[in-house]
């Protein structure tokens, strides 16, 4: 696998996320594969702003260890952002011939370009362009992969923007010469893929799930998913409603849902932990609603713009009583459609809150992929054809969910523990024939092969276990390590409740060690996995956001007892 | 035509005896059978409270949702299934409290749908505490001296926020409130209706309210200056409908179909 990063960096406003997203489409017009990673500061304009490009000649969606370039549209507010783009030895620090490089970065290998000089040539000309342009013909891409790029961006904004940046990118290619062990040598492929954005590809999961209701709260990094689906939704004969709060979120989803409309919502851990109460509301009253979290650093208001793994245990524990409800975790970028798509196809079929964990380093990505086909799944049905002798809440069956309206089967959802026909009841065995039916409709269902994937040599003697933006990495470690000798799988755990203790124990005995990697300071997963499987050793590498977990430092962790 | 009777469920309400809520039951049963509403379209939504426990005495759908939030948990209901007749019963605590926000937002939008909220001043089923509508020296277990609070004045509240329709009705005057609560269903908007409704148990003196309503002297308007006039320069206990007019029912976004895999395409397509 061949492999090539690079960051540029700039406060924000400077354009670094426009010339990065010139770059990623003109990579996929030329045929190859890649994904981006952005990080922003907090302030909406003038802090620091980077984009980080993995690019290969496979599909790729797991972090470098080092990159081998970085650019410098400014220097600005580098240092807050320095750490999360660790550069190799080798590497280049490219910037404008006017602004060079903090002292931070001396001693490595410096170029430095007229950006300024050339922007200045064409009317409103940022440098941004004519960075793109340099990078995009040193790194190999074609001009005319720049342009379809560039005109796939920018058309929408008229001939002449078009004509303006297509002019600054040509300074700035004709600036660099191609490397010749670089894109230009890798093999091409001549499929037709996708540049999918993590958030609206989630989007296009719960549409997919057959969503007819919306509702949400704007919270970074979950909005761009509400807003993707804002102009679509009505497409599929939707409702979407941006909501006073989060706690009206949940409840118009709820409520939406009751009335016969799948339904969800998007937020992060404070909209979360908003929404917990409702949440219990859709366990106790089985109104199936699904409702994606895209993790930020926690806890508190945390780092909005940055990304965690450390929701887990609200997502799992969060609500209030004993609360079984259904926890799913997509495998990287390319899993957020299947994931969000099985996410509400859960909530149907099961009639409970499934609440999908999506993280802001997935929901912010973007990234070449293949074709990401929907799932072929049945569609869930509601409504009820005879209420003559349908109960809402038998003991020992799950009964349709009647559509208010066209069915006559009313009846009264509540909060309240309730009997079989739903009327409130504080009797201790209505309790708990009630708790039964909600823990035993989720534990006695077949979640199928979808719960979990499993990559590696079946006689691994190490196993590799986590879940969400660590999969494609796991995965990747894992295949290194067996090549090296050192027969290593991974798990990855798409399904985290309920847990799929049963298909999991043979492979997790069958491993000598198993080792939880997680993006947590607390070691949330390996304490939840440790709690499923008390006789099973397990130990892990937890650490926080919001610098990534990179290849180096899995291997390096399960050097540590060999 | 059906009778009251007929839209009530068989599942006696757990109130106190003498509780104004009983009046508002029937008040508003009386109005779902004059206005003959298809019990399977109509949705009576809740939060929590004694107030609250109403959905369950009318034999409609219903939903008895969380403590503040039965005004969301009816937006969902209503914009997902507009053909439903959609009827929000709540009370001072959950309607002004702890679910004030919902309260304006949802004035603000103005759906068409009808907001009953049995005030008594009181919080009755935790036994007695006050709440955004109770007088500032009314003394309690959770406010030994009064809570020095003034009221809230929630029709003021409610025109200011945006409800197109706003009237006060009272549990003692069950032929006038059902009234008025038919006359909320049938306006084409967000109908809030404050119902005076004793708490015999924790505020008795409130049955003193019998001898002091009386009707507003005075047609609906339309005028808002007038409205807000006459809601906070008459008697707390004039009841009637204060306020009616017609302003735009907010409409989510609508589009032509499309199918799905062209918007897969258009979004992630290169």
């Amino acid at each position: 696998m061949k492999t090539f990063s690079l960051a540029i960096t700039g406060s924000g406003g400077s354009g670094v996320v426009t010339a990065g997203k010139i770059l990623l489409h003109a990579v996929a017009y030329a045929g190859y594969w890649g994904w981006m990673a952005k990080s922003f500061g907090p302030q909406i304009r003038g802090g620091e702003s980077a984009v980080m490009l993995h690019l290969a000649d496979t599909p790729v969606e797991h972090n470098s260890d080092t990159f081998d370039l970085l650019l410098g549209l400014d220097w600005h507010g580098f240092e807050r952002f320095a750490d999360e783009a660790p550069l190799s030895e080798a590497a280049q620090i490219w910037h404008d011939e006017h602004t060079p490089p903090p002292t931070s970065l001396s001693g490595y290998h410096t170029r430095a370009l007229p950006l300024k000089s050339l922007a200045s040539q064409v009317p409103k000309g940022h440098i941004n362009m004519v960075a793109a342009g340099a990078l995009g013909a040193w790194l190999g891409l074609p001009f005319e992969a720049l342009e379809k790029s560039l005109r796939k961006l920018l058309s929408r904004k008229g001939e002449e923007v078009v004509q303006q940046n297509l002019q600054l990118i040509r300074l700035g290619f004709d600036q660099c010469e191609p490397q010749p062990d670089l894109l230009s040598s890798w093999e091409r492929h001549s499929d037709t893929p996708w540049l999918v954005q993590g958030n609206p590809l989630t989007g296009l999961g719960l549409l997919r799930g057959g969503i007819r209701f919306f509702s949400a709260y704007p919270i970074t990094p979950a909005t761009d998913l509400s807003e993707w689906l804002a102009s679509r939704l009505p497409t599929q004969n939707g409702v979407l409603i941006q909501s006073e709060d989060e706690l009206a979120a949940i409840n118009m989803a709820i409520g939406a849902s009751f009335a016969g409309a799948p339904a969800a919502t998007a937020t992060s851990g404070p909209g979360l932990s908003l929404m917990m109460e409702g949440i219990g509301l859709a366990i106790a009253a089985e109104v199936p609603v699904t409702v994606v979290n895209v993790n930020r650093g926690g806890p508190s208001t945390g780092i909005p713009t940055k990304s965690e793994q450390s929701d887990l245990e609200s997502l799992l524990l969060g609500p209030h009583g004993d609360s079984p409800h259904v926890v799913t975790a997509p495998l990287g970028i390319a899993d957020l459609a299947a994931t969000a798509q099985w996410s509400v196809w859960l909530a149907e079929t099961l009639q409970t809150a499934v609440l999908m964990a999506s993280e802001q380093r997935l929901a912010m990505a973007e990234a070449i992929l293949p074709p990401v086909e929907a799932l072929d799944l049945p569609t869930p049905e509601r409504g009820v054809k005879d209420c003559s002798d349908w109960v809402r809440f038998a003991t020992d069956a799950m009964s349709p969910l009647p559509v208010p309206g066209q069915d006559s089967c009313r009846y009264v959802a509540d909060g309240l523990e309730h009997t079989p026909t739903g009327v409130p009841s504080s009797f201790a065995s209505d309790h708990r024939a009630q708790l039964n039916r909600r823990a035993r409709k989720l534990t006695d269902f077949h979640y199928g092969e979808r719960a979990f994937e499993w990559d590696g040599p079946h006689d691994a003697e190490t196993l590799l276990i986590g879940t969400g933006s660590l999969w494609p990495l796991l995965k990747h470690c894992a295949r290194a390590r067996t090549e090296a000798g050192h027969p290593t799988a991974a798990l990855g755990l798409r399904l985290l409740m309920p847990l799929p203790i049963e298909q999991l124990r043979p492979l997790l005995e069958k491993a000598q060690r198993r080792r939880v990697v997680e993006q947590t300071h607390g070691a949330q997963l390996l304490h939840y996995l440790q709690g499923q499987l008390p006789d099973i050793p397990l130990d892990g590498l937890a650490r926080p956001g919001p610098l990534p977990i990179r290849p180096g430092e899995v291997h390096q962790f399960l050097e540590e007892d060999g | 035509m059906p009778f009251a009777n007929d839209y009530k469920s068989d599942i006696h309400p757990i109130w106190c005896p003498g509780c104004g809520h009983f009046m508002v039951l029937r008040a508003l049963t009386q109005a779902m059978a004059w206005l003959e509403l298809d019990k399977d379209r109509t949705a009576v939504i809740s939060g929590i409270g004694c107030s609250s426990r109403l959905p369950a005495y009318v034999d409609t759908y219903g939903f008895h949702g969380l403590h503040g939030r039965a005004l969301p948990l009816a937006t969902g209901v209503k914009l997902a299934n507009p053909e439903l007749t959609v009827i929000v019963a709540s009370g001072d605590g959950d309607a002004y409290s702890i679910g004030g926000n919902h309260f304006l937002h949802a004035c603000r939008r103005n759906l068409d749908m009808t907001l009953i909220v049995m005030d008594n001043r009181v919080y009755g089923m935790t036994k007695g505490q006050p709440s955004p509508t109770t007088e500032p020296e009314w003394k309690a277990k959770l406010a030994p001296h009064g809570t020095h609070l003034r009221p809230f004045q929630p029709m003021a509240l409610a025109l200011s926020a945006g409800a197109s329709f706003v009237a006060r009705g009272f549990s003692g005057n069950p032929a006038e409130l059902s009234k008025v609560i038919a006359a909320g269903i049938e306006h084409q908007g967000f109908s809030f209706i404050e119902v005076l409704s004793p708490c015999v148990t924790f505020r008795p003196e409130e049955l003193a309210w019998r001898h002091e309503a009386a009707p507003l002297d005075a047609e609906p308007t339309d005028d808002l200056c007038t409205a807000m006039h006459n809601v906070l320069k008459k008697p707390a206990l004039t009841t009637g409908i204060f306020y009616q007019a017609q302003r735009p029912v907010w409409e989510p976004d609508t589009a032509a179909h499309r199918p799905l895999d062209a918007l897969a395409e258009e979004a992630f397509a290169l």
